[in-house]
């Protein structure tokens, strides 16, 4: 088993799709090498949401082995093969969560800014879709820093775990229009200022 | 050159990569089945002497402590009836009288 690959650029580190039902399988059997392909692809997707989430590094690498230990004791516990990313995404805004709880500031948690208005009627530009320079995306990661963690959590599970709404509200425990919500503002703030960036 | 924002968040954290690396590999270790990793954490070996310790210091406890608490209940007993005796000798329970 080849487990030295330290390759962080490849494609396969980044993945656009849930990973096949036959590779979650052979975990499920235990199968060494099907984990280290499934850590491989997850790991620095699921580092840089813990990083956006909690804004602490050494909390985020805590937060992946956390992860990691834990969908190896629970693989059981995992419906379907094909949500096995939504899954490792959901393990780990769990341990996101309790990061916050051991310091005292779950209430950041419940502190979900006001929202006035309903949801997208999606005729509007996704952000998370569009073509950005250097100088915008660091605008846009700035402001992903300051929005409210509810929809910063949001957020980086749809961009990082590209994961749907549904997925979304299994993992962060919330109903879905509650996650729609939060997004819809979450993007809107994103536009707004991709809006203003651009001349 | 013009990115997603998903490749950009990526990106940035690419350093953290070797790591990631070193604690994926670390997690399974070559030689390191699944099942040592869960036995390990559960050592379930471990778990169990420490029970049996527990127990066996429960046990020792308990009778270290039932064989204090029994001696000096007699002799308190004791102790009283000695000392009523001799403060009021007409209370203190007379010696059956055959005759009576």
């Amino acid at each position: 088993m080849n487990l030295s690959g330290t390759a962080a650029f490849l494609p396969e580190d980044r993945p656009v799709s849930e990973p096949s039902p036959a590779l979650v399988q052979a975990a499920r059997r235990h199968d060494e090498t099907a984990w280290n392909e499934l850590f491989r692809r997850y790991q620095l997707p699921l580092f840089s949401f813990a990083h956006g989430f909690t804004r602490d590094r050494a909390a985020a690498f805590d937060v992946v082995q956390e992860t990691f230990v834990r969908a190896l004791r629970h693989i059981g516990g995992l419906r379907d093969d094909r949500k096995f990313g939504s899954w490792m995404f959901g393990i780990a805004h769990q341990a996101c969560v309790r990061h916050f709880r051991a310091r005292r500031r779950h209430h950041e948690l419940f502190a979900d800014a006001p929202l006035d208005d309903g949801v997208a009627d999606g005729s509007e530009p996704d952000p998370c879709a569009a073509l950005l320079t250097a100088e915008q995306s660091e605008a846009l990661l700035a402001l992903i820093a300051t929005l409210p963690l509810p929809q910063r959590s949001a957020l980086l599970m749809h961009v990082l775990g590209e994961m749907s709404l549904e997925d979304i509200a299994e993992a962060a425990g919330a109903p879905v229009g509650t996650v729609k919500s939060r997004l819809h503002h979450a993007k809107r703030a994103l536009r707004k200022l991709l809006a203003a960036e651009t001349p | 050159m013009k990115r997603k924002l998903r490749d950009w968040m990526l990106d940035r954290e690419a350093d953290a990569g070797p790591r990631l690396d070193a604690l994926r590999r670390q997690l399974l270790e070559p030689g390191l089945t699944i099942a040592d990793v869960i036995r390990a954490v559960f050592r379930p070996a471990t778990a169990w002497a420490t029970l049996a310790l527990v127990w066996i210091a429960l046990l020792l406890t308990n009778r270290a402590v039932n064989r204090k608490t029994a001696g000096p209940r007699w002799f308190e007993r004791d102790v009283a009836t000695t000392t009523l005796a001799a403060v009021l000798p007409d209370e203190a329970p007379a010696p059956l009288d055959p005759h009576s």
